[in-house]
């Protein structure tokens, strides 16, 4: 007696298909899983036997054996409970054995027979699809993640029990509600209409929300450099269906799905500067898990205090930074995770904290603290600014409401350009692109060759101020650059600490 | 404090034969009358070499070591052959590393006029031959200088080297080593009195420096080799700079730092000090002003340096039509003006100018290939 029942398991943020495979023989009673489980995986026997005696469905006194194939992929997570169950019933005979074509099975049980949500169903439905799946059963609270999928029916009902019931055809499959199309409301705590003065800070936290542009705010404490980054969450433009399903992908696959199921606005993730290399890049030995990175991915990473930071986990941020995905590689498994993000940071210019002209610190001290961020990285920051306190007559900067708007007029406009590329917003355009994707009209394009051929700007240095200044001209509402925008462009990037 | 005695007596000591009495005789003999003295020149030379090596961790209590008769001889209680090694030994790293030797009673040291606490030895190293003839400026201030500061100081090094004045000053960061690179680029005499021995190099980052100065001047220290930085050297090291120079020049100073006593040394040896005032906003110059109000010279022109060395002021070369035709063109006179001789952010001067930030950018672009401003630490700054 043999049952294949399809379902997956979460390799990085990617899915990789499994066949649960479930045999039933004479013998002692026994239970045995195979096929390179770890221990959430082995502990679903339990969590199984459980729920189909509670579900008041048989139990073979039999020596069951279930295969995770394929053998050499590590399996991970509680969402092969539905499949092995299922299969167990269908080599017992309670389930008609074609009841599963082309359908993949993906829920975790409790131990009344009540259907769990489980990690990263989004990716294992890929993955399922990917092998010739057409129906997916999930859990409720996954099945409107699942319904992002396209071409693929999702099915879900609320215990084991409904689900046997449906598979035999004596009651219908629960309906799905709608996925959310539109960003839900925003619940940002800054408003950019509370900072009064720093109208450039403000104007580059939008350029960068806009193009995904780097920035590196430096100033005494307490002048606002925090609130003006935190700002740039209520800023945000907003998410495209794309950038959607990538993004739940993602979050569903670290376990961070949002009660929606659908992640809809562009992530701000700010962690403490206490965090780990692995937890900033991603990684783990069993199960890589994405890191802050690429949790920040399409949205903004602000590094408070940049300077408390650990160096090596500073410098690793170069390579994604550079390419946009990060890759990570373990004993046993690989990954790349994308990790397109805007990179906004703060710090000190200085021990005393006081900057230009009043600062008192000796060029060693203040050259020991800069040490702490390396050179490399603080060249990829396109933007950098000092602060300064405001005067007294400072006025308030418009209200985020008003500035959500223009970014999300200028990433609108970006996005047009760019379609049909790979890329989604100015600063995602590599290097070697640009001339070609965005070309500058030719006086724009004089300003940056003159300020490179007099050593002011590296390749590097050019090819980042090109994307700013059309970022530039986008946020102004411009089709084109003009030279202004390059000169300011090419200002806020050699603005060195 | 005799300071020539001190060491003389402690030449006494060393050598096992005689008193120090019989010495101080010996070496004043040898001066008044070379070829009938026993003691040669050289031998006394390589034993103040000793004596200094012998007080290497503790230089400013030599002399009174000396004075108190428990000088190296006992500590090390060498014997003849012990001393005629060490002299060898000494005598090679010197021919090795072409180090010359000054004693403080000797022609050699180049001390214009007479003064107080002159260290008892010093070590000089450097390829360039110096004529010590020539006027002495020290540059000297803050290591944490403007960046108005640091041009100040390279100006004024580059023009001491056209005079042909050498430049003297402590290869710190900030000011000095403006001033040595100013000179040295000018094509002048850098001579760099350093804290540490000969063979170190503090900061560490001025390595290069270090060596452009032992190539193209001389490098000066009243510390052995291997002598590490310590914070009590610098005030020692800051005296025999001082003593050197003809005039002392303060480009910039907080309110509390090293270059006070730079210039307490230099009132007490009568030499001149003079100061570059600046902004009551800048910390750097609050020193330098405070000294003006106590009576420092104000250096207003970098001229008035070579007027208070007594050369002949070059005759300007239409000096009121240089400054003003020439950069006219590109002179940004409301920017300039706007800065008021201040540091500024661009978004500050977005507000006093009443333009936006695409504007002024391109309006400090332009400035910046004029050379009347220079950025630093994301602040737009006069030059």
């Amino acid at each position: 007696m043999l049952a294949s029942v399809r379902s997956a398991t979460l390799l990085g943020i990617d899915g990789h298909s499994v066949d649960v495979e479930t045999h039933l023989s004479q013998g002692l009673p026994a239970f045995n899983v195979v096929g390179l489980p770890d221990a959430g995986v082995r502990e679903s026997r339990d969590r199984v036997r459980a729920a189909l005696l509670s579900s008041g469905l048989p139990w073979p006194l039999k020596r069951i054996t279930v295969n995770l194939a394929p053998g050499s992929v590590p399996k991970a997570g509680s969402g092969l409970d539905l499949a092995v169950a299922l299969g167990i019933l269908i080599v017992e005979g309670a389930l008609p054995v074609d009841c599963l074509e082309r359908t993949a099975v993906f829920a975790e049980l409790g131990l009344d027979g009540s259907l769990r949500s489980c990690d990263g169903v989004l990716a294992l439905g890929w993955a399922a699809r990917r092998r010739g799946a057409r129906r997916l059963i999930v859990a409720p609270c996954d099945a409107v993640e699942a319904s992002l999928l396209p071409d693929v029916e999702i099915l879900t009902a609320p215990d084991l029990d409904s689900v046997v019931r449906c598979l035999r055809a004596e009651r219908p499959w629960d309906d799905i509600p709608p996925a959310p199309t539109a960003e839900v409301q925003r619940t940002h705590t800054v408003d950019m209409g509370h900072i009064r003065g720093h109208h450039l800070a403000i104007q580059c936290a939008m350029l960068s929300a806009a193009g995904g542009h780097h920035l590196l705010l430096s100033g005494p404490p307490g002048i606002g450099k925090s609130m003006i980054a935190q700002s740039i969450e209520s800023i945000m433009p907003p998410l495209d269906d794309d950038g959607a399903l990538e993004l739940t992908r993602i979050y569903s696959a670290a376990g961070l799905a949002p009660e929606s199921g659908v992640v809809r606005r562009r992530p701000f993730r700010r962690p403490h500067h206490t965090l780990t290399t692995v937890a900033l890049l991603g990684g783990g030995s069993a199960r890589l898990r994405p890191g802050e990175v690429t949790l920040a991915h399409r949205g903004t990473l602000f590094l408070d205090e940049l300077g408390e930071f650990r160096p090596q986990s500073l410098d690793a941020l170069r390579q994604p930074l550079e390419e946009g995905v990060v890759r990570i590689a373990r004993s046993r498994v690989a990954a790349v995770f994308p990790a397109s993000f805007a990179l906004v940071a703060c710090t000190n210019p200085c021990p005393c904290g006081l900057g230009p002209p009043r600062c008192t610190c000796t060029e060693d001290k203040r050259e020991r603290y800069r040490r702490r961020l390396s050179e490399p990285l603080l060249d990829r920051f396109d933007m950098t600014l000092a602060l300064t306190p405001p005067t007294s007559s400072a006025t308030p900067a418009t209200a985020s409401e008003d500035a959500a708007q223009r970014v999300a007029q200028a990433s609108e406009r970006a996005r047009k350009r760019l379609a049909g590329t790979p890329w989604h917003r100015n600063n995602d355009v590599p290097g070697h692109q640009i001339a070609e994707v965005l070309p500058l009209p030719d006086p724009v394009a004089d300003v940056l060759d003159q300020a490179r051929h007099m050593g002011r700007l590296s390749e590097r240095g050019a090819t980042r101020c090109a994307r700013l200044t059309w970022t530039i001209a986008d946020l102004d509402g411009r089709g084109q650059p003009n030279v202004a925008d390059a000169h300011l462009a090419r200002e806020l990037r050699e603005m060195s600490l | 404090m005799r300071t020539q005695l001190d060491l003389t007596s402690a030449l006494g000591i060393s050598v096992p034969r005689c008193g120090p009495c019989g010495h101080h005789a010996a070496i004043h003999t040898h001066q008044s009358n070379p070829t009938t003295c026993s003691y040669q020149r050289s031998e006394c030379l390589l034993d103040a070499a000793l004596v200094m090596k012998a007080h290497s961790h503790a230089p400013a209590r030599m002399a009174e070591h000396c004075r108190d008769g428990c000088c190296w001889q006992q500590r090390a209680s060498a014997s003849h052959t012990d001393l005629s090694r060490a002299r060898r030994d000494v005598a090679t790293l010197f021919s090795r590393r072409n180090t010359s030797i000054w004693l403080s009673d000797a022609p050699e040291f180049p001390l214009r006029s007479p003064a107080q606490d002159v260290p008892d030895v010093v070590l000089a190293e450097g390829q360039a031959q110096i004529d010590w003839n020539r006027p002495r400026v020290a540059i000297v201030g803050t290591r944490s200088a403007s960046p108005h500061g640091l041009l100040d100081a390279a100006e004024l090094g580059a023009l001491m080297a056209e005079a042909g004045v050498i430049v003297l000053s402590g290869l710190a960061l900030g000011i000095d080593a403006a001033a040595h690179r100013g000179t040295i680029k000018a094509g002048g005499i850098p001579v760099g009195v350093v804290g540490t021995g000969l063979d170190q190099v503090y900061p560490r980052r001025h390595g290069e420096l270090h060596r452009q100065v032992h190539r193209s001047g001389a490098l000066l220290s009243q510390f052995w080799y291997g002598v590490g930085p310590r914070a009590y050297h610098f005030p020692i090291r800051n005296r025999l700079l001082a003593v050197l120079a003809d005039v002392v020049i303060v480009v910039e100073a907080t309110a509390a730092g090293g270059t006070h006593s730079t210039v307490d040394h230099a009132l007490g040896a009568g030499r001149p000090v003079m100061a570059i005032p600046g902004s009551r906003r800048n910390p750097a110059a609050v020193g330098c002003n405070r000294l003006i109000a106590d009576g420092a010279i104000p250096l207003l022109e970098p001229d008035d340096v070579l007027t208070q060395l007594g050369m002949v002021v070059p005759e300007p070369m239409g000096s009121g039509e240089v400054t003003d035709s020439t950069d006219s063109a590109d002179r940004d006179d409301e920017l300039l003006g706007a800065l008021a001789g201040e540091p500024a952010t661009i978004e500050q001067l977005a507000q006093l100018l009443g333009l936006d930030f695409q504007q002024v950018t391109q309006r400090v672009g332009a400035a910046i290939d004029a050379g009347v401003v220079l950025k630093d630490r994301g602040f737009v700054w006069p030059s």
